[in-house]
């Protein structure tokens, strides 16, 4: 039985990631404010290209999430952002520090957050279960 | 030019339409993925067996002409679904050094298997069922091994670049 959920997990792995996180720093957790440059709702990887004024993020970002149908599935769609909406994005930053982040979570207007995959934070502040 | 063709490509509707489906594009991805096996897999046999590394009391010509009847469908489904991942996103595709390598390492297995059908292939009767194969034909099987992991492992790599 153990043998058999362990054989599943690995067949489970290749279908829900395109590529692996190895390249994001997955225990560091950045919150990033900015506003909406190009919400692309696409596969293999949606992206948010999210442009910070000021501060020690200012820049543009490359918010990279899941396929449609990963996202889909924790409440997002074609129409979550568009260009021009300010937006609260939590993710995990590249680790050569380029401006690239996996998306974690978006924080909504209703503070509700919403999730790119199924991980969820450990406990509050900590760092996310990755995977 | 070309990149600007791509880039037009890109902003279809057909292309928008592959990207944003839900079915659609896992579908023709995991399908370009598992006919690898259909189509590399039984050529790396083939390949195997001119290194007398597989099936070597068999006759090249049987081996081959076993693995082709399989390999080349699996080739036209790699073909097709290949084509549709590309335009699914062909600039961003193009633009994709390790994609570049991957059509590169494509041409040079095209000549290399070409090579093969025109100084090989003819003759091959007279030493299909020799313990020995040419020496010319192993090299090719040689390149043909590794090349085709190459290609395997360039276009794993494209997805790493954001």
């Amino acid at each position: 039985m153990k043998s058999f959920l362990l054989l599943l997990a690995c067949l489970a792995i290749p279908v829900a990631a395109h590529h692996s996180f190895a390249m994001f720093e997955m225990t560091k957790d950045v919150t990033y404010e900015g506003t909406v440059v190009e919400y692309r709702w696409e596969n293999p990887h949606s992206h948010i290209i999210l442009k910070i004024d000021g501060g020690p993020n200012a820049g543009t970002w490359d918010v990279e999430g899941g396929s449609t149908a990963i996202m889909g599935r924790q409440g997002w769609s074609r129409v979550t952002f568009k260009a021009g909406d300010k937006a609260t994005l939590v993710g995990h930053p590249m680790r050569d520090g380029s401006k690239g982040v996996s998306l974690f979570y978006a924080v909504m207007p209703d503070g509700k957050r919403l999730y790119h995959d199924i991980a969820r934070p450990t406990s509050e502040g900590a760092a996310s279960a990755a995977k | 030019m070309l990149f600007e063709f791509f880039h037009y490509l890109q902003s279809t509707e057909f292309a928008t339409g592959l990207r944003q489906s839900d079915y659609a594009f896992p579908l023709i991805e995991g399908s370009h993925i598992m006919a690898l096996s259909l189509s590399v897999g039984l050529i790396l046999l083939f390949d195997l067996r001119l290194l007398r590394l597989a099936f070597p009391g068999e006759p090249v010509s049987r081996v081959m002409h076993q693995v082709m009847k399989i390999a080349l469908p699996g080739f036209t489904v790699m073909f097709i679904t290949g084509l549709a991942l590309f335009f699914a996103q062909p600039e961003k595709a193009a633009r994709n050094r390790y994609f570049q390598a991957k059509m590169l390492t494509l041409v040079l297995l095209g000549i290399n298997a070409l090579v093969y059908q025109l100084k090989f292939y003819p003759k091959m009767a007279e030493w299909d069922s020799a313990s020995s194969v040419p020496a010319g034909a192993r090299v090719i099987a040689g390149i043909s091994l590794v090349f085709w992991v190459l290609v395997i492992a360039f276009g794993r790599i494209m997805a790493y670049e954001l």
